[in-house]
């Protein structure tokens, strides 16, 4: 298991922001588009989005595996909200009358609309928290949520869970070799297999982790861990003019979702 | 040392619930992949990997049992659903969401069962029951994100399939891996005091301050999620008559009957017709009048529970006979005889004067 997309050294804007304000930002796109529920509205933000891939240098060269997932995941939410929205005015039927059958299943231009949005809005989230991961530094994120005033004891706990992905990725992989060596197989027919297989699995990886519990937390409590209020940091992350202006694009953001939601804004809700 | 920064959560505490959660977000992988392969078992695209759900609210639980601290759940769900995140969920940010709400209920079990260690029977049912609840909420987060107007049956359906998930899996099997973990001896000395050591009360206060927010914020966010939103409790044979009117209400077939009127009426849109049918129900002028509409009124916004609204002129509705509500299969349907067949509309569960 690997940090995905994990963030490359590069000298672009995005990279450049502060952790917290890009959180903030993640946090502020996906509240603005729950606020104003709009198919335009959020593809206005996945075209930012995507032109803020190309503006950090960040490739989105996903997997095919999980391009297939989110393509069909996004079609199928299209799917569902077009067959379960019965309103709008009917283009036509999945199931045409026949005889003195039917018709049944809508397919209405507000469902349509409502697909849009609903599928846009999955693609947005994912594509920018991709683009979150892509240009955060966890350790800088740490510290800066540290100094939002999270106790750094706290925020450590993120790096710590960050730090031991790759050693967990790489005993998951070697539980299973000798799983394997010893004739056992992933099988989800049964109850009892479905628990057999995430005994033999979770159970080697629980023994491994909870062993190091000791000696890592008195390592730290050895070095001073928790002792002062404060600490020092070998990286730190900043907050520039830069981040101020950004901060305010956001805030009009979000304050124009909810003016728009509430109908203050006609003219611009009517384009988006 | 730690202790005097917070007299409660020890660095062996931040320790394990880091860990525990880098290991369940790092299995994650390895969960989905087993619930895709209960899809593929059962022959479905999607879905029955809900049966998984519980082994997403194990580690949370795991938490809260080893670390039996008020919050650590919450804290769990916070960096699990961070880990998830930045190893790449096909969820994003939501997945956070998601594993906060598992977390803060499961927290909330806790509170209720108390220490897992020596509780009884009915306590560690409360566990288990908690646990079936936390897996099940991340139908209804993801339901907010992703799959509005979802029919509540739908939901029922999946929300059933993943709090049988959280009691077997983050229940029964979490017990068990407690079980195995105290006989290996590893959590002989992890067990953290049930007792936490006191502090003052204003310290007390000000450390629960984000929580009691977030709990506000809970609250409140389902009580409008649930009346303003998703109205998915009301009666679908029920709309709200509101708005500047003299007496708001709620209208129900049952209190006009003998007020009924049919009409004959085809739904004439721009890309469908259907043929003229017999359509039996209360006309919205009789539903209207009943309110008793102020004077300065003009319009009438007519809403659906998919979140389809338009308008009309009240002194046009006020006027038209062939205008009503009827009772269908899904709930109340406006026929609206006169208008383009877009103005039909179904499941109709609000009439706003303005």
């Amino acid at each position: 298991m690997t940090i995905e997309h994990q963030s490359t050294e590069s000298g672009s804007i995005l990279h450049r922001l502060n952790p917290s304000l890009k959180l903030a930002g993640l946090i502020i796109i996906t509240t603005g588009i729950l606020i104003y529920p709009s198919w335009r509205f959020s593809g206005l933000l996945l075209l930012l989005t995507i032109l803020g891939f190309k503006a950090s240098n960040v490739p989105l060269d996903v997997s095919k595996r999980r391009i297939r997932f989110l393509m069909a995941f996004s079609a199928l939410l299209f799917a569902f909200q077009v067959l379960m929205t019965a309103n709008g005015t009917i283009l036509f039927f999945i199931i045409p009358k026949y005889d003195f059958m039917g018709p049944f299943l809508p397919v209405t231009d507000f469902g349509i609309e409502k697909g849009f949005d609903m599928s846009l809005r999955f693609l947005l989230v994912v594509f920018s928290s991709m683009l979150f991961v892509s240009v955060t530094d966890p350790t800088l994120l740490a510290h800066s949520l540290t100094r939002l005033g999270i106790s750094y004891r706290y925020s450590f706990a993120l790096v710590i869970a960050l730090r031991f992905l790759p050693l967990f990725d790489m005993e998951n992989k070697t539980v299973k070799m000798a799983q394997r060596s010893r004739g056992i197989s992933i099988s989800v027919r049964g109850m009892s297999r479905i628990l057999r297989t995430i005994r033999y699995t979770f159970f080697p990886l629980l023994v491994s982790a909870l062993s190091r519990v000791d000696a890592l937390s008195l390592s730290m409590d050895g070095r001073g861990f928790g002792h002062s209020k404060s600490r020092t940091y070998l990286r730190k992350s900043s907050w520039t003019a830069l981040d101020s202006a950004v901060l305010v694009l956001l805030s009009a953001l979000l304050l124009a979702s909810i003016l728009l939601t509430l109908g203050f804004l006609p003219q611009i809700s009517a384009i988006i | 040392m730690s202790s005097r920064q917070n007299s409660s959560i020890t660095t062996r505490n931040i320790v394990t619930v880091a860990i525990l959660a880098s290991l369940g977000g790092s299995l994650s992988t390895f969960v989905g992949y087993l619930g895709n392969l209960v899809n593929l078992s059962l022959g479905v695209p999607f879905g029955a990997g809900q049966f998984m759900a519980g082994l997403h609210v194990f580690w949370l639980i795991l938490i809260r049992a080893i670390v039996a601290k008020r919050g650590t759940g919450t804290m769990g769900g916070l960096l699990k659903g961070l880990v998830e995140l930045f190893t790449g969920s096909t969820h994003g940010i939501v997945i956070v969401a998601v594993s906060v709400v598992q977390g803060f209920l499961v927290d909330m079990g806790a509170e209720v069962a108390g220490n897992p260690h020596d509780s009884g029977t009915a306590s560690r049912l409360v566990w288990w029951l908690s646990a079936g609840i936390a897996a099940a909420s991340n139908v209804f987060v993801l339901q907010a994100f992703y799959f509005s107007g979802a029919h509540w049956i739908l939901l029922t359906v999946i929300a059933t399939l993943a709090f049988s998930s959280g009691v077997i899996f983050a229940g029964y099997f979490a017990w068990e891996t407690l079980e195995f973990l105290k006989d290996s001896r590893v959590l002989s000395n992890s067990f953290s005091s049930t007792r936490p050591p006191t502090a003052s009360r204003r310290r007390v206060t000000y450390r629960n301050i984000p929580a009691i927010a977030l709990v506000i914020f809970i609250i409140v966010g389902s009580f409008y999620y649930t009346v303003a939103v998703a109205q998915i409790f009301s009666d679908p044979y029920s709309c709200t008559v509101t708005g500047l009117v003299e007496n708001p209400y709620t209208y129900s077939p049952q209190a006009f009957v003998g007020q009924e009127v049919t009409v004959q009426a085809e739904l004439q849109g721009a890309n469908i017709h259907l043929d003229p049918a017999n359509y039996t129900g209360i006309l919205l002028s009789t539903i209207l009048e009943a309110a008793v509409p102020m004077a300065e009124t003009t319009g009438v916004r007519i809403m659906a529970r998919d979140g389809y609204t338009i308008l009309l002129d009240l002194d046009e509705v006020m006027t038209d006979t062939h205008l009503l509500l009827t009772e269908a299969e899904d709930g109340l349907w406006l026929v609206a005889g006169n208008y383009d067949g877009a103005l039909w509309i179904r499941m109709v569960t609000t009439l706003e004067v303005y």
